[in-house]
């Protein structure tokens, strides 16, 4: 017991020394004083006392040492003078101090906000019991190709498939199919459109999180006309309900049907960015399986959970001996989070690499600054040997206070992270639609911040940095010894030769990235998309009858109001918008089909668009015209460049007709291609005609768009009075500009390149400092001969390229290196570039050239102090 | 020259709590007066030796110190010997004869 006794007061006196160390002073004072009284008793003077008691105590600062090294901990208690030593000498040289604290923060603070990501995308499991244990099954990629023929596994299963695999329990413990939908909730208020989806009973088992308040579903309600229930989510059952505990088992009308609330699901059961269960999910009603004999089928997304034990590749053989058929591709059974991280995995390594560059670019300039500082202060370290310090004293001395620039650097740096994190939130941040792609595609992004385990990979990021550049002049600084100094300052220069070509090579490869990732925003951003987003209002808008008359007319009606505004260029309805991730596609072929003949695929993606929708959109006709006026509009096309050159019309297109059942349309017109799905695939076959395709129930109704003179959020809020004009329970949504999809559709790109392109400019940066720090401190050290240079009559140009050349060879063998390095790891970079090569040679000459440029801006103030160098100041120097 | 005699380890703190068990209450300078008056010989025992111990024997809470008035109305600090360490005393002063006596032993054998 008094072991441990023991051991709390010398941590406390390791902590507290003065508490003891004043107390010891007074303590030997007093025995002075008293043996001064015993020798001034025996007869002598007190001068003669107080030498005599002086000289019998023996050394005062031995006995202080000793009784230190009892009372505390010897190596805390060093430490604790280290580190005050360590602060005394940063606090002296506040310039150094502060240029190496804000590269590391910069370093730092980086690699912290992209580990908070990586952590939060990647690393973190899903929220859920077991989440290894969460899979999607997606069927093998049809045999025939969908529109346009891109062959991609199935994403959502038949119906009938589902069903099947609900039996193959040996391999999952639940088995849960689910269809995204929407739904209007009238009654309380405006009508609503609400998102949610249809689900198994079995998913709120299967996450193994409990309602906030009532109950999941029970099997017996999957049966048409037992399934009249509503699960909603805490935000929906928060936002229109009041959170109202005493909903559970009252009706509610979605879509017209009486749905009795069940219960109310927390928010951290929606987690999951892929329709089930997602963050945008308000509700949740059961899902009915069709009817054996019915026409209409279904396809479901398919969620399981593995049974304890079972592996993926063993379900993957379940599932394939269950519905897979011979001459069919295999069916995949894949973890639901490798599904989520899949999109954002290449980025995210590809930014942990860069943000690694630029952690040891910020290492390698501070042990650059260390370097020359230890250089000048070899006069206060041979001091400090001269009186006994020991080598690993000096080494340990230095090693604290880079040490303690690296903890104060990650305290800065984590405020940079705080400030990074914030930054790419606000980038990372999509439109919040499900029916377009997920912008920068960051799952769970709400979840991203600087917690526990990031601060603590902060910490821990700090202590190797310092170690890594703090060691190097500690080694450096203790061989001082054993050479002789002259030998010494040449390994000295070559070592931070050998820091600035690396330092100048890592950056490159940094710009070089950078740049590419650039230029391929840039590329992607000024594709020809086939029409004009500037100044487009778009929205989704649906009466409240469901049928297609009550639609159609409820959408000629909004049109004719809406071109009426003041403002209003054009206005128009479609069943799909650019950039919208929906296909609609029939059965069209460039001749009539003979009854009971199928038309061969691929089809077209069919737009169904009103007279006024080109024009508002702006679409371009490239060849012949667009739609003539009136009913005649109703028996023509257009299609887009893509279709037309196809082969699908074995010959021109413009004049052909296209076959439909027993409609006929004729090509009028050519229009420029449409990016519809994405702005960096290549653009498919579209086709438009005069019609009206009522949404489907769950897609939000039919989309509109406006061209406006000027800002088209301006007229929103007269938008949605129009529409609650015309009948008081339609719903709005979607309100977005055109310019505001496209910009979504950019966001992923644009988030990589902003952050590399900001990696590049601070590794720019730091080596620029770095190549400036190098030569200052060579013209310093040489004031002394280029004084005598300009003495004897050297003229000013070749003392500036006698300096210069001192860096040209670094920059040049960095920038070899760092393109040659680029050169070898760009490939990496392939999947995220759009237009660009990963060796575009525009891209490498550009950075090599431009940073060149920027080395000798750097190379620039150095070498003209060397001319300023007054020869009489610089002999006398030394 | 005097012959020097170097304490054993440990033996220190048996000489610190014995002297002030009996003596009572000390200071360090008493307690170093008190042992170079009791040793035959000068002890090697300077205040490099006798303050470690005493703040050792302190942390261990086998003595306890205070600040007071020496006659001489010079404060000092004064040392006393607490229960644990009457206890420790007790133990150490024990296990002390039973070593000593088995070195005793050891040596008279040689002989």
């Amino acid at each position: 017991m008094n072991t441990m006794r023991r051991f709390l007061l010398r941590l406390l006196n390791a902590f507290r020394p003065e508490v003891a160390e004043d107390d010891l002073a007074r303590e030997i004072n007093a025995h002075l004083a008293l043996l001064e009284d015993e020798y001034r008793r025996r007869g002598l003077s007190p001068e003669q006392a107080t030498l005599a008691a002086r000289r019998a105590i023996g050394s005062v600062a031995l006995a202080k040492d000793r009784h230190r090294d009892t009372r505390s901990i010897a190596w805390l208690d060093d430490l604790r003078r280290d580190v005050r030593l360590a602060a005394r000498v940063l606090a002296r040289s506040p310039g150094f101090t502060s240029v190496a604290l804000l590269t590391l923060a910069l370093g730092i603070g980086a690699t912290t906000a992209v580990f908070s990501v990586v952590e939060g995308v990647l690393l973190r499991p899903l929220p859920y019991p077991e989440p290894d244990r969460l899979v999607r099954v997606f069927g093998p990629p049809p045999t025939l190709a969908g529109i346009d023929g891109l062959p991609s596994r199935m994403i959502d299963l038949p119906s009938q498939t589902f069903e099947t695999l609900r039996l193959a329990d040996r391999a999952f413990s639940h088995v849960t199919g689910y269809m995204p939908t929407t739904m209007t909730l009238t009654g309380r208020g405006d009508a609503v459109r609400l998102v949610g989806s249809h689900v198994s009973a079995a998913a709120f088992p299967m996450f193994g999180v409990p309602p906030l308040i009532g109950r999941g579903f029970e099997p017996k309600e999957e049966a048409a006309g037992a399934d009249a229930v509503v699960i909603l989510s805490e935000a929906a059952w928060r936002r229109y309900f009041n959170a109202d505990a005493s909903l559970i088992g009252q009706l509610i009308v979605l879509d017209g049907r009486g749905r009795v609330v069940v219960g109310v699901m927390p928010s951290r059961f929606s987690q999951i960015g892929m329709h089930f269960p997602d963050p945008q999910a308000q509700f949740w009603v059961p899902y009915v399986a069709p009817a054996p004999d019915s026409r209409n089928r279904l396809n479901v997304a398919v969620m399981a959970r593995l049974a304890r034990g079972e592996s993926l590749a063993a379900a993957e053989d379940v599932v394939n001996n269950a519905v897979g058929q011979p001459g069919q591709g295999r069916y995949e059974v894949s973890r639901v989070h490798d599904e989520i991280v899949r999109p954002v995995k290449p980025a995210l390594l590809m930014l942990s690499g860069a943000v690694v560059l630029v952690l040891l670019i910020a290492c390698v300039n501070v042990a650059n600054l260390l370097l020359a500082r230890t250089a000048s202060r070899e006069r206060e370290l041979a001091v400090r040997r001269a009186v006994g310090a020991a080598r690993g004293r000096l080494i340990r001395q230095l090693l604290t206070e880079s040490v303690l620039l690296s903890l104060l650097g990650g305290v800065v740096g984590s405020v940079v992270a705080f400030g990074g994190v914030a930054l790419l939130r606000v980038l990372a941040a999509s439109l919040n639609r499900r029916d377009l792609i997920r912008g920068a595609n960051l799952p769970r992004l709400d979840q991203i911040g600087i917690d526990g385990s990031v601060l603590a990979f902060t910490v821990g990021v700090a202590l190797v940095a310092g170690v890594l550049f703090g060691l190097i002049p500690a080694i450096q600084q203790s061989r001082q010894r054993e050479t002789d100094v002259l030998r010494e300052k040449h390994a000295s220069h070559r070592i931070r030769g050998t820091l600035v070509v690396a330092e100048i090579a890592m950056a490159i490869m940094l710009l070089v990235g950078g740049a590419l990732l650039i230029h391929s925003f840039l590329r992607l951003s000024s594709v020809e998309r086939g029409y004009n987003p500037t100044n487009v209002l778009t929205f989704q808008a649906a009466p409240s009858g469901p049928s297609r008359a009550e639609n159609m007319a409820f959408a000629d009606r909004l049109v004719e109001r809406l071109k009426s505004l003041p403002g209003v260029v054009a206005a128009g309805y479609s069943n799909n918008l650019p950039l919208v991730q929906q296909g609609f596609s029939r059965d069209v072929s460039a001749r009539p089909m003979a009854p009971g003949e199928r038309a061969p695929r691929p089809y077209p993606s069919l737009h169904a668009i009103s007279p006024g929708f080109a024009d508002a959109i702006g679409l371009r006709i490239v060849q012949g015209r667009t739609f003539s006026a009136g009913e005649p509009a109703r028996r023509e096309a257009l299609v887009s460049q893509t279709f037309a050159n196809s082969g699908f019309f074995d010959g021109p297109a413009l004049g052909r007709q296209i076959y439909q059942g027993k409609n006929t349309y004729d090509v009028v017109g050519i229009v420029e291609d449409v990016r519809q799905f994405n702005l960096d695939q290549p653009p498919g076959s579209e086709m438009f005609i005069i019609d009206f395709i009522t949404a489907p129930p769950g897609f939000g109704g039919t989309y509109f768009a406006v061209r406006t003179q000027d800002s088209p959020l301006a007229i929103s809020s007269e938008v949605r009075t129009i529409v609650r004009q015309l009948d008081a329970a339609a719903t709005i949504d979607n309100v977005a500009t055109m310019e505001q999809i496209v910009s979504n559709a950019v966001s992923g790109p644009r988030l990589y390149a902003v952050l590399l392109g900001g990696f590049a400019a601070v590794a720019v940066t730091l080596a620029s400092i770095g190549i400036y720090g190098i030569l200052a401190f060579i013209v310093t050290h040489r004031t002394r001969e280029i004084g005598i240079r300009l003495a004897l009559g050297a003229p000013p140009a070749a003392v500036v390229s006698l300096v210069v050349r001192q860096s040209a060879v670094q920059v040049l063998l960095g920038v070899l290196l760092g393109i040659g390095g680029t050169a070898l790891l760009s490939r990496y970079l392939e999947g995220l570039l759009f237009g660009v090569t990963p060796l575009d040679p525009p891209t490498f000459v550009v950075a090599g050239v431009g940073f060149t440029l920027v080395a000798l801006l750097a190379a620039y103030r150095p070498a003209r102090r060397a001319t300023r160098v007054d020869p009489l100041v610089a002999l006398r120097t030394e | 020259m005097s012959e020097r005699v170097e304490l054993l380890q440990g033996t220190l703190d048996l000489i610190v709590l014995r002297a002030l068990s009996t003596m009572g209450p000390q200071h360090a300078y008493g307690l170093a007066s008190r042992l170079e008056q009791v040793a035959e010989h000068p002890l090697m025992l300077n205040q490099g030796t006798l303050y470690p111990a005493l703040v050792r024997l302190e942390q261990k809470g086998w003595i306890k110190g205070t600040w007071q008035r020496t006659e001489s109305n010079r404060e000092a600090k004064y040392y006393a010997i607490t229960k644990a360490g009457t206890r420790a005393l007790d133990k150490q002063a024990e296990r002390w004869r039973r070593l000593a006596g088995l070195v005793d032993k050891l040596l008279l054998g040689d002989a």
